[in-house]
């Protein structure tokens, strides 16, 4: 499998990269990255645009593998696999739901050495799951990521607005930062009420817009929630033996000395 | 472009409100999708330069809940589209179109995310990283909306 | 043979879109045609009178009438011929409407193109027609009743009070259906129960009904006049003839617990149990299921009725008719995942708050919320949940905008304090006095808000907030509620549909025959449709439909006899090898070998012509779909080019030609390069025929029969997909493209689906082009 990073897991956020790979080696599962691909492009923003751009450079991406693509980001996810549909290309496969339905959660029990037991909000990001139909799902309220996190020992706790977006999608993010951190807000409320150790994510632009709008949130509003978000891919790596340093979470705007400590701690497995 | 296809779905259209109540940005802004698209099917012309439509994360959950299975976040991509036709391209979104065009990337690598890659045992391999792969992306880019930047 | 042609300009319905003179003129110079005239309406009086009096006038042997569907005014036409003489088998339909005018009515000068075509086919059968004698057989003088809720009671009782046996068979241990667990009933507001349980004791102490309860229908056979219903009675564990219904006793020793259905699951009942204090009859039932047979009840029982041997047992009854009652089942509400139902405890579905309002439910008719058993201050009830929704049903469900205002006016009337809102995206009170009661029940207080709820949170509480955009102003809004009615739409029960034949629509309801003329019918003779099995209705409605399913049968049943079209298969014995084929093609024990030659029962015969196409010898034919009517359509067909591709369709009659049809009626263009010959089912076709069309430069050609293991001869279609994939393999191998032979499945509901699969088709043969190149090579 090639490994396509996408500009926010290359750029901002490759703890996540080195976590999968970490992860992957002790799968047995042979990965590398994609060499000389670009942004793959983000759906929303570039399709907002030109669908021809989008289309042009998604396939140029595509057909720099002649393997499977996994992909860690749910943009890169949705364009590759929507663009691949289009032009019969190679098969597209996001790491959330290729841990679920390829290696399995008996199996992914089996390799954790160490248990994490927080308390964890899971956010899947909407365009993991939505539209249903191209992503293959049956649900509005998918239960795959809270499966992923109980198999390493966390809890998943429900809250309110579970479902509903990040706000930093679409080029919201990029190009109303307001209204992305209003519906931030909104999503944090409810996070904190829930009390959590940590927002748990698939996607870098959603831990993106929960690392780097938090700090907005608290510079512009005083809203000061202070829930660190990571990708479950990092929370597995640890589960899994990799040094919580070697994450990348704490190179994150938004850590807690107490997360660190429980991830650093766990629950050792004989 | 919507298509005749798109206006026929949009005509099926029962004003339920279901998408907006399952819309989180029109709870903070004046997006009202279901308005945009009222209009849309009475008067029958294309969505009019309204900054609101660039408020929808596209996040899916009106398409998804629409009880007559209208395509509406596409279909607003789609009027996105046309505006940018009319209009070009929003300033709010210049910076990262132009970091696309010079870098292959909305969003580049700065030094300070180099670094943090060295450090955690990544190597640098992206177009942004790589001088034809780049040129190769930046013609691709230039060709479709370098007349927009 | 003298043939004369009749074309109808239906009003405009056929003249708008095909030029009925030019077709009329046309028709004057085909080969034995010595009249032809166009009539304003074939089918009125002056029409029938004109048609009767040219026949005899111009000694004509056959007729041909371009006009409606056959579905609809075969049979008129066959008793016009009759009046004039002429048997009723010499008369050939062109259907110029409903698969001609209305599929393309944008398109005038293809659609006049492709009626010169059906006409001349027509006129190519007729000079093959031959005089037939109409068959008839005993009717049995009794019917079946196939539920026993509103409609099947009422239907059950219009027919017994007029003589009939009937035989009245309700899956449950009690008859009164859904109607016996609602509590009051719109727009008159009169306890359900104190109107329905009258009639249904009425059923149980009618001489001429036997109630069947606990039963299910497990086979049918044999046809109109002389069906044969197998029946499987559940044991109920207890002796009919010893219990008193007292029930206390028994239930009350009993300790298993476990939801009750009759309360929709908000009550419990014990596993001997009585499913509601009015059951019919009133003899309490043992589930099985769930009885841990510790025997408590049988050792407290006095008059000694626990049965533990009880056996299922296997009835068979005969009957002329059978009434289908199924009514429906509940949408479940499950799927609507943004509302949480069997998620949060306060969401409710609409029968069981028929259950907490009613006297005699788990309640006694006190409105207690199901989390904590407070009375609810602020109630909301969401409309169309399961209904006008294309991920769930598309349908309006027709009762639940009804039902609702029904639930909050009564609720308002108990509970003055209560704040109770209606959340709806148009509320359609269309029937007697319902928009008077929808103005009551506004002026009552009920606050309707124009809005379709988008999602449901529950809070640690129980109370549930419900997100909405009150579309009348714009707003967005959280609001809580104590509890939350989901107005849940109905759908259709239609296992029993293969058991039956009959055909199921696309939104899951039967068929009926004729959506305004013929709504108690369906394409099977002697099977009859009440109540909601053929769409949503109210209890007016369901009554109302009964009645006239009732009349059908008793028209029926007490005549005495009916007639039957003769089509049934026959072997011509010089032909015969004597080589067997035929009698392992019937799986109706029709034929068999008489000596060293085969031979049908005309009686068993139930007219697929499965055998017909089976037979390599060709000493098979069968009555009105002979073998040389057929090929004589097809080869008239390829007389003239009318259309580029040119395709050819055969449909069964009692799906994918009612699919056709249904096209037409609800006006589905599609293109109009096919053409549509009938066979009763697509086991009928023999792949000679395609292979004919092909030759004579047919360009494709479409078998199009009913859903696979919906086949109305159960077997029919699985004989025409076994033949058509050999015949494909044969083209293939003689270069020809299989691609010009398609076999497509329909039932009689799907006209979208069967003009787009006409349009897909024309599409692929277009890019193949034409089958002249093939043929050469």
């Amino acid at each position: 499998m090639k490994f396509f990073p996408g500009c926010m897991i290359h750029n901002r956020y490759p703890g996540i990269e080195a976590s999968l790979y970490y992860v992957f080696d002790k799968l047995g599962i042979k990965i590398s990255p994609l060499e000389g691909s670009s942004c793959c492009p983000a759906p929303g923003v570039v399709k907002s645009i030109s669908e021809e751009l989008w289309i042009e450079l998604a396939s140029r991406n595509l057909s720099l593998s002649d393997e499977d693509i996994l992909t860690a980001c749910n943009g890169c996810f949705t364009t590759l696999l929507e663009a691949s549909s289009k032009i019969n290309g190679v098969d597209v496969r996001h790491v959330a739901e290729f841990l679920y339905r390829e290696v399995g959660i008996e199996e992914i029990k089996k390799r954790v050495v160490k248990k994490l037991p927080i308390r964890v909000a899971v956010h899947y990001g909407c365009h993991f799951f939505r539209p249903s139909k191209s992503k293959g799902m049956d649900s509005e309220k998918p239960i795959m990521l809270d499966e992923l996190v109980e198999a390493i020992g966390a809890e998943s706790v429900s809250y309110r607005h579970k479902f509903v977006c990040c706000g930093g999608g679409g080029g919201v993010r990029a190009a109303a930062t307001e209204v992305a951190n209003d519906i931030l807000n909104l999503k944090m409320d409810a996070i904190s009420a829930a009390e959590v150790d940590a927002i748990v994510v698939i996607c870098p632009l959603c831990l993106h817009q929960f690392d780097v709008g938090q700090i907005e949130l608290r510079e512009q509003r005083g809203e000061d929630y202070d829930v660190p978000a990571i990708h479950y891919i990092q929370l597995l790596a640890i589960a899994m033996g990799m040094d919580v340093d070697k994450s990348g979470l704490v190179h994150h705007n938004v850590v807690t000395a107490e997360l660190v400590e429980k991830l650093i701690q766990g629950e050792i497995m004989e | 472009m919507i298509s005749r296809e798109d206006i026929k779905a949009l005509n099926t259209c029962i004003q339920c409100g279901t998408c907006i109540g399952s819309c989180y940005s029109g709870r903070f802004t004046a997006l009202n999708t279901r308005k945009i698209l009222m209009k849309f099917i009475a008067k029958g012309k294309p969505i009019e330069e309204n900054d609101a439509i660039w408020f929808c994360t596209s996040c899916y959950a009106c398409t998804e809940r629409c009880p007559r299975n209208i395509p509406l976040t596409d279909i607003l991509l789609k009027a996105r589209r046309q505006l940018v036709k009319e209009k070009g391209l929003p300033g709010r979104l210049d910076k990262a179109f132009k970091a696309l065009l010079k870098t292959g990337s909305l969003v580049p690598a700065k030094d300070e995310h180099a670094k943090l890659r060295e450090d955690l045992g990544l190597t640098l391999y992206t177009a942004q990283f790589r001088d034809d792969a780049r040129e190769e992306v930046s013609k691709i880019v230039e060709k479709h909306i370098g007349g927009l930047i | 043979m003298r043939i004369g042609v009749f074309i109808c300009h239906c009003g405009l319905n056929i003249a708008r879109s095909v030029d009925v003179e030019e077709l009329t003129e046309y028709a004057k110079k085909l080969d034995d045609v010595v009249f032809a005239t166009d009539m304003k309406y074939s089918c009125s009086d002056s029409g029938q009178e004109e048609i009767v009096q040219t026949i005899k006038e111009h000694k004509l042997d056959a007729i041909v009438i371009a006009a409606c569907s056959p579905k609809l005014h075969e049979i008129t036409f066959r008793k016009v011929a009759m009046r004039a003489g002429l048997n009723p088998y010499m008369v050939e339909l062109a259907n110029i409407r409903e698969q001609c005018s209305w599929v393309h009515q944008e398109k005038p000068y293809s659609a006049t193109l492709k009626a010169k075509d059906l006409l001349r086919m027509a006129v190519a059968k007729a000079r093959k027609l031959e005089a037939l004698k109409r068959r008839s057989i005993e009717v049995s003088k009794a019917a079946v009743v196939i539920g026993g809720g509103v409609a099947g009671i009422e239907a059950a009782l219009n027919l017994a009070d007029t003589g009939i046996k009937v035989y009245l068979i309700e899956k449950a241990p009690t008859i009164g259906g859904h109607m016996a667990t609602l509590n009051e009933v719109f727009p008159t507001n009169d306890c359900s129960i104190c109107i329905l349980a009258p009639k249904m004791s009425e059923v149980w102490n009618h001489d001429n009904i036997e109630v069947i309860t606990n039963a299910e229908v497990v086979e049918v056979s044999g046809r109109v006049g002389n069906f044969r219903v197998k029946v499987l009675r559940h044991p109920r564990y207890v002796d009919e003839s010893k219990c008193k219904g007292c029930i206390d006793d028994c239930s009350s020793v009993c300790p298993v617990e476990v939801p009750s259905e009759f309360d929709y699951t908000i009550g419990i009942r014990k596993a001997i149990y009585l499913p509601i204090p009015q059951s019919t009859p009133l003899y309490a039932a043992i589930d099985w299921e769930h009885c841990i047979g510790c025997q408590l009840c049988e050792k407290t029982c006095e008059p000694e009725a626990i049965s533990f041997d009880q056996k299922p047992e296997e009835i068979e009854v005969e009957a002329g008719a059978i009434i289908v009652a199924t009514g429906y089942k509940a949408f479940d509400a499950r799927k609507k995942e943004e509302y949480g139902y069997g998620e949060y405890k306060n969401v409710i579905t609409t029968l069981e708050l028929e259950r907490l309002l009613s006297a005699s439910g788990p309640t006694l008719g006190e409105l207690l919320r199901p989390s904590d058993s407070t009375i609810p201050k602020r109630i909301a009830f969401i409309q169309c949940v399961g209904s006008r929704d294309e991920k769930t049903n598309p349908y309006c469900s027709r009762v639940c905008c009804m039902v609702s205002l029904k639930n909050a006016f009564i609720i308002r009337e108990r509970y003055p304090d209560a704040e109770v809102t209606i959340f709806y995206i148009d509320i359609r009170a269309f029937g007697r006095m319902y928009e008077e009661f929808y103005k009551r029940v506004q002026e009552s207080g009920v606050r309707m808000i124009r809005g379709r709820v988008a999602e449901i949170w529950e809070k640690e509480d129980g109370d549930l907030v419900l997100t909405y955009e009150n579309t009348l102003t714009g707003e967005i809004n959280d609001e809580e509620f104590d509890l939350v009615v989901l107005s849940i739409g109905i759908e259709g029960t239609n296992e029993i549909a293969t058991k039956l034949g009959i055909s199921v629509g696309s939104d899951g309801f039967f068929e009926v025959a004729h959506p305004k003329l013929k709504p108690a019918e369906t394409d099977v003779k002697g099977i009859f449709l009440a109540g909601a099995a053929s769409g949503p209705k109210d209890i007016q409605d369901s009554v109302a439909s009964a009645g006239l399913a009732a009349m059908k049968a008793a028209q029926l049943i007490l005549s005495g006899q009916t007639e039957f079209d003769p089509y049934n298969a026959y072997v011509d014995v010089e032909k015969c090898t004597g080589c067997a084929i035929c009698t392992k093609v019937c799986k109706f024990n029709a034929a068999f070998m008489d000596g060293k030659k085969a031979k049908i029962d005309a009686n068993a015969c139930v007219m697929c012509g499965v055998c017909v196409a089976a037979c390599p010898a060709d000493a098979i034919d069968m009555g009105f779909f002979s073998e040389e009517q057929i090929k004589a359509m097809i080869e008239a067909l390829a007389e003239e080019r009318n259309a580029d591709p040119l395709i050819l369709a055969f449909a069964c009659w009692y799906c994918s030609y009612s699919a056709a049809d249904l096209a037409g009626t609800t006006k589905v263009q599609y293109s109009p390069n096919v053409r549509i010959i009938r066979t009763l089912c697509t086991g009928r076709v023999d792949p000679e025929w395609i292979l004919l069309a092909l030759e004579k430069g047919v360009d494709g050609v479409i078998v199009a029969g009913c859903r696979l293991g919906e086949c109305h001869f159960k077997y029919g279609n699985f004989a025409a997909k076994e033949r058509i994939e050999a015949l494909k393999k044969a083209l293939e191998e003689a270069g020809v493209n299989p691609g010009r032979v398609k076999a497509i499945w329909h039932s009689a509901g799907e006209a979208q689906g069967i003009a787009k699969d006409f349009d897909e088709f024309v599409e692929e043969i277009k890019r193949l082009g034409n089958i002249e190149k093939e043929l050469i090579s």
